[in-house]
């Protein structure tokens, strides 16, 4: 192989990849990968919706106790 | 020493690449290595040792239903691969490519892992400029739970697991099984 003319070729073609590019390229890579782990059985489909924004929830005191001293909560961890 | 064999009129490195052992027929091309696995990006991986395509089996390919692996072998053209591994050239053009494509997307704000770096190459850059593979390696380390030795005398660890990753099917030849239900 010619390694200075690859070396050129490099360059030239860096030069073309802008942000734009790069971002389609991120979103066909994410959805690439996302197709290859349903595929190989990695994720679920439930899984595979988007994150929902997380909530802010006040919880009351009283209810805190059990959990803030260590106890598993079995009914919510079923 | 690398086997290489001619297909052609080319030269060509003869690659072994280990899949799940099949009940019902063989694989008549490779399969495309998409996954955590594709640290060159995506592509079809081969060892150019058979001992190594054995132990990839051994190691990664007897969790499915049947406990065996294939490994089967094929002739890689050699003309447009990056030789990191044995060319003095070919190593500091793929290693200063690399940090060049690092800090062009970083100064897009881009801050990719080395695997993201790798795929974004193999889909953006080397297949564009007509690359047609890679050759790499790493340094294995003796297990501690297998009888298996690398080396004699640690830690001098002088044996390399060479790779060699093909973009494109077009420059792979003559795939077959070459050795079955291990």
């Amino acid at each position: 192989m010619d390694y200075k003319k690859a070396f050129e070729d490099f360059n030239n073609r860096l030069k073309e990849l802008d942000a734009a590019s790069v971002e389609a390229w991120e979103r066909y890579d994410e959805e690439r990968l996302l197709q290859d782990s349903l595929r190989s059985g990695h994720l679920t489909q439930s899984l595979t919706v988007k994150p929902l924004p997380i909530l802010n929830i006040t919880v009351d005191s009283s209810l805190m106790t059990g959990l803030a001293g260590g106890e598993t909560n079995y009914a919510m961890a079923a | 020493m690398i086997q290489r064999e001619n297909y052609k009129g080319k030269v060509c490195i003869v690659g072994y690449h280990t899949q799940e052992f099949r009940e019902v027929g063989e694989l008549s091309d490779p399969i495309i290595c998409k996954g955590d696995d594709a640290w060159l990006g995506v592509g079809y991986y081969f060892w150019v040792e058979e001992e190594f395509s054995i132990y990839w089996g051994e190691d990664k390919k007897r969790g499915g239903k049947s406990g065996c692996y294939d490994v089967y072998k094929a002739l890689l053209e050699e003309d447009r691969i990056i030789n990191a591994v044995f060319s003095e050239e070919g190593y500091y053009y793929f290693r200063d490519s690399i940090e060049k494509a690092i800090r062009h997307l970083k100064s897009l704000g881009k801050d990719f892992s080395l695997e993201k770096v790798h795929r974004w190459l193999a889909d953006e850059m080397w297949t564009q400029i007509n690359i047609q593979g890679i050759m790499y390696d790493d340094i294995p380390k003796n297990p501690k739970y297998k009888n298996r030795v690398y080396s004699e005398i640690e830690p001098l660890y002088y044996k390399k697991r060479i790779q060699i990753v093909m973009f494109d099917l077009k420059n792979i030849h003559t795939f077959a099984l070459h050795l079955e239900e291990q």
